[in-house]
C-alpha cells in the first residue's frame, strides 16, 4: 500500500517534477497537489489519508511557514520541506525546524529544480522513507 | 555524623562568610579608589546577589530581605548610572556589618531573625534607593502577620519603574543589548514554582537527561520593593499586600496550582483581598479626583493612565470582569484627557456603590432576552472562584461597599471564570445580536432626535459591547466604545460610526440577509484560543501532578492517566489539533522514567504549537502561554541539559546513525526553548539551524562527523557562558552565537568548496531575491562559470500558464549554450513569476533574441538584468573570517578520499619509475651488442642507420612520456598536499573552545580561569586535534580541581616536521602528583606520543609538554637505503650529508660513536639498523640531522633521491616503534618508513649527556 502523498508548490514545473519523481517511487502515491498553502489547507479536510506533504516555502496567498504553522495542528501527515531556500542550518531551515517540519530537504538549483531527481532524488527518497517509518 | 541539615548550615555559613568578605573587599577596594571600578561593583554586586540566594534558599526572609536592599542599592550604581559616592559606601559597609551578625546569629539558631534590629537600616536603604530613583521613600515595613502571599508579583507594575532597580522583567530581545539579562521575574518565580510542583528536587528531570546533581534553582522573584517604589511613585494607595517588602520567614513561597499561575491569579481572593482591591479603588479615585483638580497637560494624562493600569492588574488578579471592561478601555487608547479622567473616576465609584460603571445604562434594563449569556456580578466581596469560598463574616462586614447585583444576573461558574468560554453557538449569536443592534441603530439614525437618540444609541452600543466584551472580542469592544463612551455626537458622526459598525459586521459575518443565523459568525480565533487555553490552564496542575507521579513511588493508574489524556483530547479534538490529541494519549500510554518525559514535553510542545497559531493577543498578563512555561521549565535544567548535550556528543563519536538523533533533538529543543525564555533570539535559531544540520547527518545513518561535533560542543560551551552569566546576574557575551551562527550557515559551502554563497551574490552583485537561496551545487556551478569568463543575466519568466513554453525554456536554460544557475519565485502583484539567474557564452542581444524566438509574443520571457561579474576581492578579504567557517566534510570521507589520492599517486611513481628506467636505456647500443653477442656480424650502413633512426626516435618519444610523467607525478603530489591542507585546521578550533571550556569548570567550581594561547594558526590535521582536546581537557580539569586550583593558563602550540608539540603553563604551584597523570601519560605513549611535566621555580606553577605525532602529512623527504630498507629522512630535518670516516668511539656509552665534523662538536652517529660486527673500515656515507638544537648522524648505504610522500600513522605491530613516525608509499611502488626525527634525537641527546 503506498503512502499518500501532497505536493504543496507554486511553481507547476516543479509541481512537475515533484510528480514525475514520486511515479518513479512505487512506495509513494501523488493524492494531491496544491499551488499555496491555503489551497493545501483547504484540501486537508478532505484527506485524511495522508501520510506526506512536500511543501515549498514561497507561495503567494499563503507561504509554506504559515501553512505548516496551521497544518500541523490539523493532519498527522508528516511534513517535510522541499524549499530552495532552505540550505542546511540557514535561518530559514532553522524556522522551519522551529514550527515542527518533520522533514528538510534543499532543492538543489531554485525554485524551479529540473534536476532535482538527479541531484537530490536519493536523499528526498531516504527523508520521506524515514518520514513514515518505511 | 552530620546530617544533611547539618551540612547545609555549615555550608550557608561558610558560603556566607565568603560573600561577606568578598562585599568588604569590594568595598575597601572602591573606598580606595584603585583598580578597575567596574569590576569591584560587579564583584560586590556578585558576593551580595550570591549571599542574598544562599538565605533565600534556606527560608531567611529577613537576612534575604536586607541583602535584597542592599543589591538594590548595588544594581542603580552597576546598571543605573548613579555614581558612587561615600554615603552609598557607608550604608553598604553598614549593612555587611549587619549581615555578618545576622548569618552569625541564623546559622547558630537555624531561624531567621527579629526583624526589628535592622528595621532602621532597611529603611534607610529603601529610603535612599528612593532618592536616587527618583521615588519617595516607602514606609517602614508594616508588621509581618499582616503581609499577604508573599510571591505575588504586581508584575506589570514593577515593569513601568524605569528608574527602579531591577524592574526590567522584560530583557530587551537580545540579551546582549540588555543592559542585565536577567529572566523575567515572574518566569523566575515561575520556575521556582514548577520545581516545587515537581517535587522541588528536579525530580522530573532526572530520569530524562540522567544525573542531576546541578543545586536547585535559586528563585528570584522578589520584586516588592520595586512595587513599592512603583506604588508610591504613582502615589498609588498602599493596600497592606504591597506594603510588604519582605516575605514571610515560613513558609517559603507557596502556589497553590499552576492553573492559578497561568491564569494570572496569583492571589487568591478572599474577603481580605476584595477589601483591599476596594480600598485601592477608593484610593485610586481620590487620586483621580486630585489629578482632575489639577490637571496639568503635560503629566496628568500620564498619571492617570498609571492609576488605571494599577487598578486593572489588580482587578486582573482577582479576576473582576466588570472592573476590567471599564478600565479596559481607558488603557488601549492614549492616556485618558481630563473628561476621559473624571468620568473614568465617576465610574470607578458606581461600581463601588454596587452601580453599573456606564451611568444610563446602570437605570436601563437589559437588552433583548438573547439567549445571550449574562453579563457577569461581580461580587467582590464573595470570592466564588474558589471551590470552597468559606468567606469569614466579620471579614466581609468590614469590606467596603460592595456591588450587590446587576440587572442581568449569572451563574456563579460563570462569574468565577469571568468570562464565558467562547464557543461557536456564542458566536453564533453575537452576529444575530449585532445585526439586530445595527438595525435598531439604524432606526435610531434614520429618526434622529438630538434629545433623546445619541442616549438610546449609547444604550445599544453598550449592550453590544458589553457581550463582545464576555466572549472577548476585542476588536469589536474597542469600535462600540466611541459610541457607548460618548458625551457628545453629531447626528453624521453617528451614522458614520454605525456604517462602520456595519461594514466590519458585513466584513466579519457576511451579509445579514444572506447567511441564516445559525450558519452565520465564524468562529473568532482569538476568542476560541483563549477559552482553550483557559481550559487547558486548569489541567496543568493535574499534568504536573501526573508528572511527579510517575516520576515518583506512587505512578498513576491507567484509569487516571485515560482520564488525563481525555480531557486533555475533549478539549482538543473539537478544535482538530490531531496531533495535541495524539500526545495526550501518548501521556496515557509511555511507561514511567524517559518515555513519559518525553512524551510530557511533546505535549508541551505541541501546546505551543497551537499557541504559535494564533494571534498574540490571546495571551495577555492574565493568560501564560504554554511557551513561557516550557520556557521556564527548560531554564530550570538547563545546566543539566547542556551536561546531558556534552555527553551525549562526546559517546556520539562512535556510535552511529538514527540512535543518537531523538535525544540530541529533544535536549537542543529543550535549549531552544530556554534561550526564548530569555529572549536570545539568535541562540534559539541557531539551536534549531544545528538540529538541522545534525537532522541531515542522521538520515543517511551515519553519526555525526568530527567537524560537526566540535560545532556542537563549541555551542554547549558557549551556552553554558551564556546561561551561566544570566544566571549570575550578568550581561551574557552573544557575539560568539552570532559567529557560530554564520557558521552553521556556511557550513555546507565550506564542505563543497571554497566558495560560499555570499562571495557568489557579491562577485555577481545579486539582487536581494537571490540572497541566500543558493545552494552548494548552484554557488560551484556559478564559481565554475566565472571561472569560464561567461556572462550572467536574470532571467524573467513567467511560466505557470505554458506548460510548453515553460517545458521549452527549461529545457534551453540546462542543455548546451547556457546554464541555470538557480532561480527564485518573484511576486509581483497577484502574478507569480520566476527570475532565474543563468551563466553564458551568448552576449546580451544575442541572448535577448533567443529569448524572442522562445516566446514570440515578447510578454512572458525577457531579460531582467545583465549582471557584471566583479573582481574577486583580495585574498583573505572575499570570504567571510575563514578561520573559523568548519567544513562539513566526513572526516572518514576525507580519508578514505586521501588513501585513494596516495595510493594513485604511488602507483604512478611506480611507473614513472620504471619508465624513466626505460628511458634511459641507449636501445641502439643495446642492440647492437645485443646482436654483436649473437655471432651477427656486422649490419649494413645503410640498415644500421635506419634502424638507429627508429630507436633514437622511440627513445626520444619514450622520454617525452617520461618527462610528462614527471609532471604528472609533481600534480599528484600537489594534489596529495591539497587533500591533507583541506583536512587541516588552525589550531585556534582547538584552543578557542578550551578557552571556554576552562572558563565553565572553574565556574562551576567557583573560581575564575582564563586562558591565553600562541599558535592559534599552526595547521593541524582533524584526527590529531580531536586526539589533543581529550588529554588537555583532562589536564586543565586535573589542575583545576586541586587544592590551588590554577587560575591562569596558557597554551602554545608548535608543528614540526613529524610531530606537534603543545604546551600547557599555568600557575597553581600544586605538583601534579595525582595518579590520573601516569594514566593519561600512558595513554599518551600508547599513541606514540608523550606526556612531560615540569615544576617552574618558587612554585610558580607547572608546565606539560605534550607531544604528538603528526598524521596524514605530506612530507618533502630524502629516501636512503640502509641494507634493503628503505628509509625517508625529512628534508627540513638534514643538516648536511657527507662521507667521511672519523669516527670517535665512545667507551662511556657502551661502544656509542660519535662523528666529527668540521663545525660544531661531535655528532652521535645513530644506525637505523644494527651493524654487523664485521663492518668494513673506510669512509661512509652520513645525513647528519637535526632536531632541537640536536644533531644525530644516520648512516646511510645509499641515497636515492628526494621526493613528496605521504606520512601515513604506523599501525598494529609497527605502531610500537618508536624511532619512526610512519609509513610511505615510495615513487618505486616499496614501502619506506619515516623516522621520526624528533624521538631519535631526543633519545641520543640522553644518551650523548650520559656520555658526557
Amino acid at each position: 500500500m503506498p503512502y499518500n502523498v501532497m505536493v504543496v508548490d507554486d511553481a507547476a514545473m516543479m509541481r512537475l517534477y515533484i510528480s514525475s519523481f514520486l511515479k518513479s517511487r512505487k512506495d509513494f502515491k501523488l493524492v494531491a497537489q496544491a499551488a499555496n498553502g491555503q489551497e493545501a489547507l483547504d484540501k486537508l479536510p478532505d484527506l485524511p489519508d495522508l501520510d506526506l506533504i512536500l511543501l515549498d516555502i514561497e507561495m503567494p496567498v499563503m507561504d509554506g511557514l504559515e501553512f505548516l504553522r496551521h497544518a500541523k495542528l490539523k493532519t498527522r501527515a508528516k511534513i517535510c520541506m522541499l524549499s530552495s531556500v532552505t540550505v542546511q542550518g540557514s535561518p530559514l531551515a532553522a524556522k522551519a525546524r522551529e514550527l515542527g517540519a518533520d522533514g528538510v530537504v534543499s532543492k538543489p538549483s531554485g525554485t524551479v529544480s529540473h534536476d532535482l531527481e538527479e541531484k537530490t532524488g536519493d536523499e528526498l527518497t531516504r527523508v520521506m522513507r524515514a518520514l513514515v517509518g518505511a | 555524623m552530620m546530617d544533611e541539615m547539618d551540612e547545609i548550615w555549615m555550608l550557608y555559613a561558610d558560603d556566607g562568610a565568603q560573600s561577606l568578605d568578598a562585599m568588604e573587599a569590594a568595598l575597601d577596594a572602591l573606598e580606595g579608589g584603585k583598580g578597575d571600578m567596574g569590576a569591584h561593583i560587579g564583584a560586590l554586586f556578585r558576593a551580595v546577589h550570591t549571599f542574598k540566594g544562599n538565605s533565600r534558599v534556606l527560608g531567611l526572609a529577613q537576612v534575604e530581605g536586607l541583602a535584597h536592599l542592599a543589591e538594590d542599592l548595588i544594581g542603580l550604581v552597576r546598571d543605573e548610572g548613579v555614581p558612587l559616592n561615600g554615603e552609598i559606601t557607608d550604608i553598604l559597609m553598614r549593612t555587611g556589618d549587619a549581615l555578618r551578625g545576622m548569618l552569625e546569629e541564623t546559622a547558630d539558631t537555624r531561624a531567621d531573625v527579629e526583624p526589628g534590629p535592622t528595621a532602621g537600616l532597611k529603611q534607610d536603604l529603601r529610603t535612599m534607593i528612593g532618592r536616587l530613583t527618583g521615588a519617595e521613600a516607602e514606609p517602614a515595613e508594616p508588621a509581618p502577620t499582616a503581609e499577604p502571599q508573599p510571591d505575588v508579583v504586581p508584575q506589570k507594575a514593577a515593569a513601568e519603574a524605569p528608574a527602579a532597580p531591577k524592574s526590567e522583567p522584560e530583557p530587551e530581545p537580545e540579551a546582549a543589548s540588555a543592559p542585565k539579562a536577567k529572566a523575567p521575574v515572574f518566569d523566575m518565580g515561575l520556575a521556582g514554582l514548577l520545581d516545587q510542583l515537581d517535587g522541588g528536587d528536579g525530580a522530573e528531570f532526572d530520569e530524562f537527561e540522567g544525573d542531576d546533581d546541578e543545586p536547585e534553582f535559586e528563585p528570584e522573584d522578589d520584586p516588592e520593593p520595586e512595587a513599592e517604589l512603583e506604588a508610591e511613585e504613582d502615589g498609588a494607595p498602599q493596600s497592606e499586600a504591597e506594603a510588604e517588602p519582605e516575605p514571610e520567614p515560613e513558609p517559603a513561597p507557596q502556589v497553590k496550582t499552576v492553573a492559578e499561575v497561568t491564569e494570572g491569579k496569583l492571589l487568591a481572593p478572599d474577603s481580605e483581598h476584595h477589601k483591599i482591591f476596594n480600598d485601592m479603588a477608593d484610593k485610586t479615585c481620590a487620586a483621580l479626583d486630585a489629578l482632575v483638580a489639577e490637571w496639568v497637560e503635560d503629566t496628568s494624562p500620564r498619571a492617570a493612565h498609571r492609576q488605571a493600569d494599577n487598578l486593572h492588574y489588580a482587578a486582573g488578579q482577582l479576576n473582576l470582569a466588570d472592573w476590567l471592561a471599564l478600565l479596559e478601555p481607558v488603557l488601549s487608547g492614549d492616556a485618558p484627557d481630563l473628561a476621559a479622567t473624571r468620568d473614568l473616576s465617576a465610574a470607578i465609584r458606581r461600581l463601588l456603590s454596587g452601580e453599573s460603571a456606564a451611568p444610563e445604562v446602570a437605570e436601563e434594563p437589559a437588552p433583548e432576552p438573547e439567549p445571550m449569556p449574562e453579563p457577569a456580578v461581580d461580587v467582590v466581596s464573595e470570592p466564588v472562584a474558589e471551590p470552597e469560598p468559606a468567606p469569614e463574616p466579620q471579614v466581609e462586614a468590614k469590606a467596603a461597599p460592595v456591588k450587590k447585583t446587576t440587572a442581568r444576573p449569572k451563574p456563579a461558574a460563570e462569574v468565577a471564570e469571568g468570562k464565558l468560554r467562547a464557543d461557536q453557538t456564542y458566536h453564533q449569536i453575537f452576529a444575530d445580536m449585532v445585526f439586530k443592534t445595527l438595525d435598531k441603530m439604524d432606526a435610531l439614525c434614520a429618526n434622529w432626535s438630538e434629545d433623546s437618540s445619541l442616549a438610546a444609541l449609547r444604550k445599544e452600543a453598550d449592550g453590544l459591547r458589553y457581550a463582545a466584551q464576555q466572549l472577548d472580542l476585542t476588536g469589536w469592544v474597542a469600535l462600540l466604545d466611541p459610541v457607548a463612551e460618548a458625551t457628545g455626537m453629531s447626528h453624521a458622526a453617528a451614522k458614520d460610526h454605525v456604517a462602520e459598525l456595519r461594514a466590519r459586521a458585513a466584513q466579519e459575518f457576511g451579509d445579514a440577509d444572506a447567511a441564516p443565523a445559525q450558519t452565520r459568525g465564524p468562529i473568532d480565533p482569538a476568542a476560541d484560543g483563549r477559552a482553550f487555553f483557559q481550559a487547558i490552564a486548569e489541567l496543568y496542575p493535574l499534568i504536573a501532578d501526573q508528572g511527579m507521579r510517575m516520576g515518583g513511588d506512587t505512578p498513576c493508574t491507567m484509569e487516571e492517566r485515560r482520564d488525563l489524556a481525555e480531557r486533555i483530547a475533549d478539549l482538543a479534538a473539537p478544535r482538530e489539533y490531531v496531533r495535541l490529541v495524539d500526545s495526550a494519549h501518548r501521556l496515557s500510554q509511555e511507561p514511567a522514567g524517559h518515555a513519559y518525559r518525553a512524551a510530557e514535553l511533546a505535549l508541551y510542545e505541541e501546546l505551543v504549537s497551537v499557541e504559535r497559531s494564533l494571534p498574540a493577543s490571546v495571551f495577555d498578563a492574565e493568560m501564560m502561554p504554554p511557551s513561557k512555561l516550557l520556557g521556564a521549565w527548560c531554564v530550570d535544567h538547563i545546566f543539566e541539559t547542556l551536561q546531558s548535550l556534552r555527553k551525549g556528543m562526546e559517546a556520539r563519536s562512535v556510535e552511529d546513525g538514527a540512535n543518537w538523533f531523538p535525544a540530541f533533538s529533544t535536549l537542543m529543543r529543550q535549549v531552544h526553548f530556554a534561550c526564548l525564555n530569555y529572549r536570545i533570539e539568535t541562540a534559539s535559531q541557531l539551536t534549531m539551524a544545528l538540529i538541522d544540520l545534525f537532522a541531515r547527518v542522521r538520515v543517511d545513518q551515519k553519526a555525526p562527523d568530527v567537524i560537526l561535533l566540535q560545532m556542537g560542543r563549541g555551542f554547549v560551551d558557549t551556552m553554558e557562558l551564556v546561561f551561566d552569566a544570566l544566571d549570575q546576574g550578568d550581561t551574557p557575551d552573544t557575539s560568539r552565537i552570532e559567529k557560530m551562527f554564520e557558521e552553521a550557515t556556511n557550513a555546507c559551502f565550506v564542505a563543497s568548496g571554497v566558495m560560499t554563497a555570499k562571495s557568489i551574490e557579491s562577485r555577481l552583485g545579486l539582487p536581494p531575491e537571490f540572497h541566500r537561496v543558493m545552494s552548494p551545487e548552484s554557488v560551484k556551478t556559478a564559481h565554475e562559470a566565472i571561472k569560464e569568463g561567461l556572462h550572467f543575466y536574470v532571467l524573467r519568466a513567467d511560466l505557470n500558464d505554458d506548460d510548453a513554453l515553460a517545458q521549452g525554456f527549461l529545457e534551453w536554460i540546462t542543455t548546451g549554450v547556457v546554464r541555470m544557475i538557480t532561480n527564485v519565485t518573484v511576486f509581483l502583484d497577484k502574478a507569480t513569476l520566476f527570475d532565474f539567474l543563468v551563466a553564458s557564452s551568448l552576449e546580451e542581444d544575442r541572448m535577448v533574441e533567443r529569448l524572442a524566438m522562445l516566446d514570440t509574443t515578447g510578454t512572458r520571457l525577457m531579460m531582467a538584468q545583465a549582471l557584471k561579474v566583479r573582481e574577486a576581492p583580495e585574498a583573505g578579504a572575499a570570504e567571510p573570517d575563514t578561520l573559523d567557517l568548519i567544513p562539513m566534510s566526513d572526516v572518514g570521507d576525507s580519508l578514505a578520499l586521501l588513501e585513494a589520492v596516495g595510493a594513485i599517486s604511488a602507483s604512478h611513481a611506480q611507473l614513472e619509475h620504471e619508465l624513466t628506467q626505460l628511458a634511459s636505456v641507449d636501445l641502439v647500443q643495446d642492440v647492437m651488442e645485443a646482436l654483436r653477442a649473437t655471432g651477427v656480424g656486422e649490419l649494413e650502413q645503410r640498415v644500421r642507420s635506419v634502424l638507429r633512426d627508429r630507436l633514437e626516435q622511440h627513445n626520444m618519444r619514450l622520454q617525452e612520456i617520461s618527462e610528462s610523467g614527471a609532471q604528472l607525478s609533481a600534480e599528484l603530489s600537489h594534489l596529495q598536499q591539497e587533500s591533507v591542507a583541506q583536512r587541516s585546521r588552525p589550531s585556534e578550533v582547538l584552543l578557542r573552545p578550551l578557552k571556554a571550556y576552562v572558563a565553565t569548570q572553574a565556574r562551576k567550581i567557583g573560581v575564575d580561569a582564563s586562558v591565553t594561547y600562541v599558535g592559534g594558526d599552526v595547521m593541524l590535521d582533524q584526527m590529531l586535534i580531536e586526539e589533543l582536546r581529550g588529554p588537555l581537557k583532562t589536564l586543565v580539569n586535573l589542575r583545576l580541581s586541586g587544592e590551588y586550583p590554577a587560575s591562569r593558563f596558557h597554551i602554545s602550540v608548535e608543528a614540526e616536521s613529524d610531530h606537534v608539540r603543545v604546551e600547557l603553563t599555568d600557575n597553581s604551584p600544586e605538583a601534579p602528583v595525582s595518579e590520573a597523570y601516569a594514566v593519561l601519560a600512558d595513554e599518551m605513549a600508547r599513541k606514540k606520543g608523550a606526556l612531560r611535566r615540569v615544576s617552574l621555580p618558587a612554585g610558580a606553577g607547572v608546565r606539560f609538554h605534550l607531544r604528538v605525532p603528526q598524521h596524514m602529512i605530506v612530507l618533502d623527504g630524502m629516501v636512503v637505503r640502509v641494507g634493503h630498507v628503505r628509509y625517508v629522512l625529512p628534508v627540513d630535518s638534514i643538516h648536511r650529508i657527507l662521507q667521511t670516516d672519523r669516527l670517535l668511539p665512545v667507551a662511556a656509552s657502551g661502544g656509542a660513536r660519535m662523528l666529527h665534523i668540521d663545525e660544531g662538536p661531535l655528532v652521535p652517529v645513530h644506525p637505523l639498523l644494527p651493524e654487523p660486527a664485521d663492518m668494513p673500515a673506510g669512509a661512509r656515507l652520513y645525513v647528519v640531522l637535526s632536531s632541537n638544537q640536536t644533531r644525530i648522524a644516520i648512516p646511510v648505504d645509499e641515497l636515492l633521491g628526494q621526493q613528496l610522500v605521504m606520512l601515513r600513522p604506523l599501525q598494529g605491530v609497527l605502531s610500537g616503534m618508536r624511532d619512526m613516525s610512519g609509513i610511505a608509499v615510495l615513487s618505486g611502488g616499496e614501502v619506506g618508513m619515516v623516522v621520526a626525527v624528533s624521538a631519535l634525537a631526543s633519545g641520543d641527546e640522553s644518551k650523548a649527556s650520559v656520555a658526557a
